[in-house]
């Protein structure tokens, strides 16, 4: 009796597994760079996908409506297209990662936007070991440096 | 300072070695060595706490950790939190907390010192000690300078009481879990196993839960009160590592209460203890690494690879001793039935670890999915699944990632399983036979739990009101799940207070008292019986809680004009205007004032001074506006000049120049901090004029702005024009807002103070950050919360209004309150009890001492 | 203020760390 049971219990249990699995692979939203979402193009229309890049060309249309490229490092861009509130670290130059679908023209209709929200350092462009330098240049100690560690 | 710091982090280290090495031996003398070594290692790791502490408090910006956190403008109170604010310092508190843990087990439980606690609790501190030592030490200091002059400061999202709180409780409850864990295992190392570890655990395990609840809530009320998306529950990946041990650990506290009363379930309670306890490791490393895109991006950590290490550890040594000490795992009775008390909870756990699963899938899904393997894995089980016909899903060819829907779909049925488990486990007994008055026992809570669940759906009704009826609703999935939470809750709920009300009821009878001394008396009878079923009558709150947001209505991209307004629920919503302060606490900010009107406000009695005696006033067309009726156009304006200036501009504005021979002022803001930070906001003041220029007309009223400073020039043509504007500077204003329409001349417009409710969110603008911090408005009510957010349009006057209204969400934080502080009482009450001995395994001899026991139902 | 009581919190435990230290040593070696 108890096997049943416990023959039963494991059945259900895979198969709700299968279902969570099944179903996270449907809701799922690809997570891509704009490389492949340029490249998967025509095959993404209608779907919603994920892009990280660099926002850079903001123009606010109209308030807001906001037409802006996000760029990678090789000059790959896409443009797009986001109505409603920019989140508050939004900015020219900031990384972001777009959640939206291609519409009309390859346009990326943008309906989430998280900005990663760089510290202070990484806003100066430099890494942690830098930041000393870039104290120094920020508060500009103006006396000489020769022989002072 | 800092030199200190550093010895005293590798005097720690050492020290925890030593605990580790002294500890797991059976002579005696050595195990009074490692108790001393062990208070050595507290007064260390609080010696090097203070030491941070006092860097933090004397602003040492030599110091890498406090230039990265703080600054020497901010409050003391966040200036102290900083220590736990930030990676490093967050080791050194992990470690602190640690160690005191050990002292407090070293000086309440002499028994589980002789086998090996504290050496296991000793590991799990040597852990973060070598993370200190070797890669990220709090006292690091600036290697080629003396340091930065001031410090970077402390994110303002982070200056919240809320946030200052939630770590060291998310830590705490983290570090206490390695306590019942050093229990079990030693419990199977040293042979001494029964139920006896058990018994001495519950307080630990009690007082772990509780402390990692409070942090779950608290960060979740942060989120709720601060991050302005609404809610409280992201599904971000670093809340769901968080998440992970808290359901293993939950199930572990009911499976170890069948281990306690009937000798069951001894395997899957040492495998669940192992698990909370690795997942709270690996929950740390999924917050301090870049493991998961996620909102709470940390730097790259160069933790990573001794978490990974650390994690790999802990799993082969726990398999390793359960796999070795196999035969002390069986011998356990048998289930004895499905329907009984032990056969629910076996279920509970299994939901809890499939709860576990699907968060855990859902998490790390983006980073599986980058792997090929792992696609060709999936991707040959989906071919199987699409040649099934059940549904069609396409391979993965990219990285994949979930949302919040999915996670919300996906967890909301076995969390509807569990909370009717709640209800229907305590009625069944554990007995192996299901008691024949079984469906007697069940009728009292489930009449009673549908007539409530009925007047709860009114009430829910009555903050939403919709137009279809319940039996059209009732057809979408979404308002289906929410009433089946509503009537499982309601069902939990009823359960724990029909037991609570027979037990009072009998006591008052037999005893003759009262019913608040009956009360205590059958609380303390019997503490882990009804306080469990307070416990699940706070987890019902929440889940109601839970059901009414699912309920509630959005409202996130209104565009408003000053004096439009947008309704949702039984409100109207007017913007009234925006006003830009200075706040003596260092920041700027915007404030929208948004006046919360009932639709079906029926008091028409308004009280109006200023009214001249040949002007009517009459109600508009909603209850908020009203109308001022002039027989002269001319009346008209001015009356509506003098308003605009009391009530919009005065506020903002300051006369800096009064010129009464050629009728022109000079109008200066306010706060020129405000001008500073807010970008545009000197335009919008600007514009606010230019905008009663053009309704008056500009031959009337002529604007300037000054090349240089902030400062606006206007020009009257008319003296009685002139007067009316000066007049409404040095009035107090009488209205919160008045407008005028140039095609309704004899008519103006205008919303009366005193009648209605106004709610300010804010925008706020710091001058060391960049980023502008949205401050939400929550008008907090019984029933429901209304929540607004704004953001503004450059250059415009309108605003972008967010606004949600959340049906019982103040239930969420009762019913947590509730939770925690009874499970807080449980563990003094254990800490303080005269608790049964432990069966001690000492020296090869069986010393047992039994003492008195409390006992349980 | 809150300088002195935290350099006097570090003295009082790092003698008490001490103290400890020194009878975990003499427990050890007795």
């Amino acid at each position: 009796m108890k096997r049943i049971f416990t023959v039963l219990i494991v059945i259900v249990v895979a198969g709700v597994g299968a279902l969570v699995v099944v179903s996270s692979l449907s809701a799922g939203i690809y997570q891509l760079n704009i490389e492949e979402a340029l490249r998967m193009g025509e095959s993404l229309k209608g779907k919603e996908f994920r892009v990280t890049g660099t926002a850079l060309e903001v123009k606010e249309e109209k308030p807001f409506s906001y037409r802006f490229k996000v760029v990678d490092a090789n000059g790959n861009y896409i443009n797009c297209l986001f109505q409603g509130a920019l989140p508050d670290p939004f900015r020219e130059g900031r990384e972001v990662i777009l959640q939206g679908k291609f519409g009309e023209d390859m346009l990326f209709v943008v309906s989430k936007i998280t900005v990663k929200c760089p510290s202070k350092y990484e806003e100066a462009g430099k890494s942690e070991m830098d930041y000393q330098d870039y104290y120094e240049q920020k508060y500009r100690r103006g006396h000489n440096l020769e022989g002072s560690l | 300072m800092a030199t200190l710091g550093q010895i005293l982090t590798l005097i720690s280290l050492f020290l925890s070695v030593l605990v580790v090495i002294l500890g797991f031996s059976q002579k005696r003398h050595l195990l009074q060595a490692t108790v001393e070594a062990t208070s050595a290692l507290f007064f260390i790791d609080l010696a090097a706490s203070f030491c941070l502490l006092e860097l933090l408090v004397t602003h040492d910006f030599s110091n890498r950790y406090v230039a990265s956190y703080t600054d020497s403008s901010m409050p003391l109170v966040y200036i102290l939190t900083a220590f736990w604010a930030g990676e490093k310092g967050a080791l050194l508190f992990w470690a602190l907390v640690q160690a005191g843990l050990m002292m407090l087990v070293a000086l309440t439980e002499n028994d589980a010192i002789q086998k090996g606690v504290l050496a296991i609790m000793g590991i799990a501190h040597s852990f973060f000690a070598v993370l200190m030592v070797f890669a990220s030490n709090p006292f690091e200091t600036f290697s080629t300078s003396s340091g930065p002059p001031d410090g970077n400061g402390m994110n303002p999202l982070l200056q919240n009481p809320l946030m200052a709180v939630h770590p060291p409780l998310q830590l705490a409850g983290f570090v206490a879990w390695s306590v019942p864990f050093a229990l079990g295992m030693s419990s199977l190392l040293f042979g001494a196993v029964g139920v006896q570890w058990l018994k001495v655990a519950r307080k630990w395990y009690l007082l772990a839960w509780a402390l990692h609840t409070a942090g779950l809530v608290v960060g979740g009320l942060w989120a709720y009160v601060e991050l302005g998306w609404g809610g409280f529950w992201g599904w971000d990946p670093v809340e769901n590592g968080a998440l992970l041990p808290w359901l293993t650990g939950t199930a572990f506290i009911h499976s170890a209460a069948v281990e306690l009363r009937t000798s069951r379930f001894r395997m899957w309670n040492y495998i669940l203890i192992s698990l909370t306890f690795i997942l709270c490791i690996f929950a740390t490393f999924l917050t301090r690494s870049q493991l998961i895109h996620s909102l709470h991006s940390f730097q790259n950590s160069v933790l990573t690879p001794y978490f990974l290490y650390y994690l790999v550890f802990l799993t082969v040594g726990c398999l390793f001793v359960l796999g070795t000490r196999h035969k002390y795992l069986h011998g356990s009775p048998k289930l004895g039935g499905v329907f009984t008390r032990q056969g629910l909870i076996l279920l509970g756990n299994i939901l809890f670890l499939l709860l576990t699963f699907v968060v855990m899938w859902g998490t790390l899904l983006p980073k599986f999915s980058e792997s090929k393997m792992f696609q060709d894995v999936i991707n040959g089980m989906v071919k199987i699944w699409n040649s099934l016909n059940i549904s069609f899903v396409h391979e993965i060819t990219e990285p994949l990632a979930v949302g919040p829907d999915w996670f919300n779909k996906t967890t909301a049925p076995i969390g509807a399983l569990l909370l009717l488990l709640s209800g229907l486990a305590p009625l069944l007994p554990y007995k192996s036979t299901i008691p024949k008055d079984i469906f007697r026992k069940l009728a009292m809570p489930a009449l009673l739990s549908v007539l409530s669940s009925v007047v709860t759906l009114a009430l829910l009704e009555s903050q939403t009101p919709e137009t279809k009826n319940f039996f059209i609703r009732i057809r979408s999935l979404g308002f289906l799940s929410g009433v089946i939470l509503i009537l499982f809750a309601n069902f939990s709920l009823f359960v724990a207070l029909i037991d609570f009300y027979s037990a009072i009821r009998a006591k008052m009878a037999s005893a003759n008292i009262g019913f608040l001394r009956a009360l205590g008396n059958v609380f303390s009878a019997n503490p882990r019986r009804f306080g469990g079923h307070i416990v699940h009558m706070g987890v019902a709150l929440c889940f109601l809680a839970i059901a009414g947001y699912g309920q509630r209505t959005e409202i996130k991209d209104a565009v408003l004009k000053p004096m439009q307004s947008v309704s949702i629920g039984k409100n109207d919503l007017v913007f009234l205007g925006l006003r830009s302060t200075y706040s003596r606490d260092g920041y700027a900010s915007l404030v929208a004032k948004i006046l919360v009107a009932p639709k079906d406000y029926t008091d028409m009695t308004v009280r109006l001074d200023e009214i001249p005696s040949d002007v009517q006033i009459e109600p508009g067309e909603r209850p908020f506006l009203w109308l001022v009726k002039f027989k002269q156009q001319e009346d008209a304006i001015n009356f509506f000049l003098k308003h605009f200036s009391a009530v919009f501009l005065q506020q903002e504005m300051v006369l800096a120049e009064v010129d009464r021979k050629n009728l022109a002022v000079a109008l200066a803001p306010r706060s020129l901090e405000a001008i500073n930070l807010i970008p545009g906001e000197f335009h919008r003041l600007a514009d606010q004029l230019k905008q009663v220029a053009s309704i008056l007309g500009h031959d009337r009223i002529s604007l300037e702005m000054s090349k240089g400073d902030p400062l606006l020039f206007l020009r009257f043509r008319d003296g009685p024009l002139f007067q009316s504007f000066i007049q409404g500077f040095s009035m107090k204003p009488r209205f919160l807002g008045v407008s005028y329409d140039p095609s309704e001349p004899f008519k103006i417009k205008v919303i009366p103070e005193g009648m209605f409710k106004v709610v300010e969110p804010e925008v706020r603008a710091y001058p060391k950050f960049e980023n502008p911090t949205t401050e939400v408005a929550i008008d907090v009510g019984i029933f429901s919360d209304l929540y607004l957010a704004f953001a503004k349009a450059p250059g415009s006057q309108s605003i972008m209004l967010t606004v949600s209204q959340n049906p019982f969400i103040s239930l969420f934080w009762i019913g947590s309150f509730v939770m925690i502080i009874c499970v807080v009482m449980l563990f003094w009450l254990g800490i303080f009890s005269r608790k049964p001995q432990v069966t001690a395994v000492f020296c090869g001899e069986v010393v047992q001492n039994v003492g008195k026991e409390g006992f349980n139902a | 203020m809150l300088e002195i009581l935290l350099e006097i919190g570090i003295a009082v435990s790092i003698s008490l760390a001490t103290l400890a230290f020194v009878r975990c040593i003499v427990r050890t070696f007795r």
